[in-house]
């Protein structure tokens, strides 16, 4: 199941943002799978919550959004400072 | 739906904008959207670029082949390399989750090979192919990599090759390239494998064709079996063409570290 390995690339290259942008934790990330990514959507919200495990994203909310194409895009992230 | 929050409201009467402040618990709490815009794909293609830039300063090309497990191809490529490497020096590079029984199926043939064993992981990437870059000889021309049996996983990650082959032997059917699109349609030369088994299969070779081509119109798909020796020629021909190989053919002894004896 490679979405696992896809899944912790996203939790890595969020965690950077987050310390980047110095924001204290993750509450939404925004991706989008393409039909012809490669990408399976269950498998990848499977994945997920494992990657996120123990990180500043372990509470935050995935929405994907499924278009046609080849897309396997990171759009946003919705951080919080406290 | 509010775009904050997700309420019903459609602008949030409270927190308009993307900026919101909640009290909690006597702490100030502010939530802020950070826009990204960059492929998932990123981190792996970093490395296959870096992989890509090292192969163009090494002027050596670089193949990635995938297929099922089964399909044929350590019994396909170790024949065609056993044969190539008389004119050019070569190694491979062949991953499975574990073992060391492809590596050693090249070795008998004379072919250099370095298993790499992904355990958990059902590809390989580019970092992977980096890493084990090193153990390499200097001045090869060709790196043929036997990516880990499976027709979908591999397909998604590049490796910084020039050319991708899909492999599919004629005992898989004639539908899955329909099934798998991926793989054969993102494939620079298609080969169907042991051919052999046409008749007796009774496989339906313009239908697999007609599948094949409603993905890829344009690949060379070339008919092989290692048993007759049908397509073996074609194929390496066709890598020459595609990969401008003999441009840069062997020269007896000069590269000669390439070879296992």
């Amino acid at each position: 199941m490679h979405e696992l390995t896809l899944a912790i690339d996203l939790v890595d290259r969020a965690t950077e943002i987050l310390k980047q942008e110095g924001a204290t934790e993750a509450t939404s990330l925004s991706i989008t799978i393409g039909k012809l990514s490669g990408v399976d959507r269950s498998c990848f919200e499977f994945a997920f919550p494992e990657a996120a495990k123990g990180t500043k994203l372990e509470k935050a909310h995935l929405i994907i959004t499924e278009t046609d194409d080849h897309t396997f895009q990171f759009h946003s992230l919705e951080v919080t400072n406290v | 739906m509010c775009k904050d929050c997700g309420c019903s409201t459609a602008t949030h009467p409270l927190f308009p904008g993307s900026q919101q402040k909640l009290k909690i618990s006597g702490t100030i709490k502010s939530t802020r959207k950070i826009s990204i815009e960059e492929s998932l794909f990123q981190k792996n293609q970093n490395n296959a670029s870096e992989n890509r830039q090292f192969f163009a300063t090494e002027k050596l090309k670089v193949i990635n082949v995938m297929s099922s497990p089964g399909s044929g191809k350590t019994t396909l490529l170790s024949k065609l390399l056993g044969e190539m490497k008389e004119h050019y020096s070569l190694a491979v590079l062949v991953g499975d989750q574990e073992t060391t029984i492809d590596a050693d199926r090249y070795a008998k043939q004379g072919v250099l090979a370095k298993q790499i064993n992904t355990h958990a992981a059902c590809h390989l990437d580019a970092k992977r192919i980096r890493e084990n870059l090193v153990d390499l000889p200097n001045h090869l021309q060709l790196l043929v990599i036997e990516n880990v049996g499976n027709l979908v996983c591999p397909a998604v990650f590049d490796l910084g090759e020039e050319l991708k082959i899909a492999l599919l032997s004629t005992p898989e059917g004639e539908e899955k390239p329909l099934k798998y699109p991926v793989l054969f349609h993102d494939a620079d030369v298609i080969v169907l494998s042991k051919c052999d088994l046409i008749e007796v299969l009774n496989y339906d070779l313009d239908l697999v064709t007609k599948n094949i081509r409603s993905l890829n119109p344009s690949a060379p798909l070339i008919l092989c079996s290692t048993k007759s020796g049908l397509g073996i020629s074609e194929l390496k021909e066709t890598l020459e063409k595609s990969l401008s190989l003999k441009e840069n053919a062997y020269v007896p002894g000069h590269t000669s570290n390439a070879h296992i004896n």
